[in-house]
């Protein structure tokens, strides 16, 4: 489908999207302690806080004034990373906790989406070229399958055969306790050792859906007229996918990462949450356990943003890289 | 007013026999396609061992010491025993009703909403169409499971609360599909001239444009459903579900919880889980195949994007 839009009106509405639905994640972030049934100070005030610490909170929190004092000074409190302290870990800062924990989910997240765009795009564009034929049932069943496996169960599997049975890797966590690294290369290494399972557990979900976009899209291509001239031209069957059908054909799978990104964001906390993987999901896992509604509500916020940007950036390459977009 | 009356009453049993001519249809074809064939069977079989599950379980699922502690699978219990010594074959049993009663609920009313939203959103071309649509698009970006978690952990968890939540924040993906559904039938020359002949637009909505609509919505329903036993499965594994009804999620919960790995009760865990793979996977088989049955040109698209 043609665009008769130009790259730069692609751009703004895009950034229009992104901002229209970040200030619905303020004031959803907002509304949610405030709406729900039961004393909205219990949720910025936990029991074990000091009465010093409470008034800190009501004055911060503008609990007692009106709701559109609430509003303000929520918005500033929020655009200066300000979301309270933590009930459960009492009386750190809600912030420092997940900026400790959010580098490491980003990597997990992005590790995943790499390799199941590197298996899952190949294995479907290979689909498409076998249309029909057993190779290419054979993969669209496999990930109809592999689609219904729900994530934090497949994590039980992989810690079940890999820690267990056969233990070669380990239990869960990023470092065994008390290690001392020697260099940056020691503790890349050990953190990857430590990250393989929860990498390829959350890669297996994703796979199956890469491979689905790649395969439909491929297949949308294939019968184009240009393809037809490729091949009567004599070029080989290889030269033909790799060089006139599959660029174009990945444009569309790339515009899904984005959309990818928000269910990859739910697979993470249930795979952090097996493995006792100290990232965001985890953390999120554990302030809900707890009823840390503070930590709730950080987790809420930025794991949400996370998506919105990545979903941003998505669309940046999208229009960087389709030369319909903005084109002639 | 008498005679308007006859034709109505003629029409429905028209429409009546009609809807159970396609209806014999649908399953025809559902039944000569290998994956509707399969699908069929594997939903059919859960959903007949869930809801027969009195006449079939052998034990009360939730007395103590039925058995020894942790017994690993026997005749006698046929999926091993926990760590309070209840049966799991019959707790897999009960448990299925939960999962199956809350994904299907929960995939009907999220399916019932994107069809609400969906077909306006496609229909009308003006502002009431953009609004809708920006209203989808916004909802689309919200990690759902995210807020799952979220909504659970404040308003807590019943069954109830839990079908409503799964519904309400599941209905935007298939909303996209049937919007783009709606668009290419309100293209349709028979919509131009209902129009013309001074029909409201909801009269359109409802008489022309649903009934095209639908083959696309019933087979997302399906499809729907996989993504909310998923879900309920998350949620209740993550210690948000309902404490005090079995669901399979719930039992997973408790499997992890008791550190059933380190005890190495694998059948703890690997059957609520079967039961999870094999549910979703029957609806993913009986969803594809409705598709192709229902809308035959359009099955490349499943998975496609606008």
């Amino acid at each position: 489908m043609a665009t008769t839009e130009s790259k730069s009106e692609f751009l703004v509405r895009r950034l229009g999207h992104f901002t229209v639905a970040f200030c619905a994640l303020l004031v959803i972030n907002f509304a949610i302690p405030r709406v729900m049934p039961g004393d909205p100070t219990t949720q910025f005030v936990g029991p074990g806080f000091t009465e010093e610490a409470r008034q800190q909170m009501l004055e911060q929190f503008g609990l007692n004034e009106p709701m559109w004092e609430q509003f303000l000074l929520y918005l500033i409190n929020t655009l200066t990373g300000d979301f309270g302290l933590s009930f459960s870990r009492y009386p750190t800062p809600v912030f420092e906790l997940m900026m400790e924990r959010l580098p490491r989910t980003l990597f997990l997240m992005g590790a995943s989406v790499s390799l199941s765009v590197a298996i899952g795009v190949p294995l479907g564009a290979f689909g498409a070229w076998k249309f029909g034929q057993r190779q290419d049932v054979l993969i669209t069943q496999g990930s109809l399958f592999f689609r219904s496996i729900p994530t934090f169960w497949l994590a039980i599997l992989m810690l079940f055969v890999f820690g267990y049975l056969i233990p070669i890797f380990p239990l869960g966590g990023v470092s065994a306790a008390g290690t001392e690294y020697t260099g940056l290369l020691d503790y890349l290494a050990d953190l990857i050792y430590h990250s393989v399972l929860p990498i390829v557990t959350l890669s297996a979900y994703f796979v199956a859906g890469y491979t689905f976009l790649m395969r439909a899209s491929l297949l949308d291509i294939l019968p184009e007229n240009y393809i037809t001239i490729a091949q009567t031209k004599g070029l080989s069957d290889r030269e033909v996918l790799f060089r006139h059908a599959v660029p174009p054909a990945v444009l569309p799978v790339i515009t899904q990462l984005g959309f990818q990104i928000g269910r990859l964001v739910g697979g993470a906390i249930l795979v952090e949450a097996v493995f006792s993987y100290p990232g965001m999901g985890q953390l999120m896992f554990e302030a809900v356990l707890a009823r840390d509604f503070p930590l709730i509500q950080g987790t809420f916020f930025l794991l949400t943003l996370t998506v919105l940007t990545a979903m941003l950036i998505a669309d940046l390459l999208y229009a960087f890289l389709d030369p319909r977009v903005g084109g002639s | 007013m008498s005679k308007t009356e006859i034709t109505v009453q003629t029409d429905r049993f028209e429409s009546t026999r009609e809807l159970l001519e396609s209806v014999k249809r649908v399953l025809i074809g559902l039944l000569s396609n290998k994956k509707g064939l399969a699908g069929l069977t594997l939903v059919g079989t859960m959903v007949f061992i869930s809801f027969a599950a009195p006449l079939i379980a052998p034990y009360d699922p939730e007395a103590l010491g039925i058995g020894p502690r942790l017994e690993p699978p026997t005749g006698e219990h046929l999926m091993g025993t926990d760590d309070l010594g209840r049966d799991v074959f019959s707790m897999f049993l009960y448990g299925g009703r939960i999962s199956l009663t809350v994904g299907i609920a929960a995939g009907i009313v999220a399916t019932v909403v994107a069809t609400l939203i969906g077909v306006p959103a496609g229909y009308y071309r003006g502002r009431t169409g953009r609004w809708l649509t920006t209203a989808i698009d916004m909802s689309l970006v919200f990690p759902p499971f995210v807020l799952v978690i979220v909504f659970a952990a404040y308003i807590g968890s019943t069954v109830f609360n839990i079908i409503v939540i799964l519904a309400l924040l599941s209905w935007p993906i298939p909303a996209r599909t049937i919007k783009a559904k709606a668009i290419s039938v309100r293209e349709n020359e028979f919509v131009e001239s209902t129009r013309a002949l001074g029909a409201t637009d909801f009269t359109i909505m409802k008489d022309e444009v649903l009934p095209n609509v639908l083959p696309v919505v019933f087979a997302n329903g399906v499809l729907q459903v996989v993504f909310t036993i998923l879900m309920e499965a998350a949620v209740s594994f993550l210690g948000l579900g309902d404490p005090t009804r079995i669901s399979w999620g719930t039992m997973l919960y408790f499997a992890q919880t008791e550190g059933a790995l380190s005890l190495g009760a694998w059948w703890w865990m690997i059957f609520p889980g079967l039961g999870i793979v094999v549910t979703a996977f029957g609806f993913t088989l009986l969803g594809t195949a409705l598709d192709e049955v229902l809308n035959p040109r359009l099955q490349r698209r499943t998975w496609g994007w606008d």
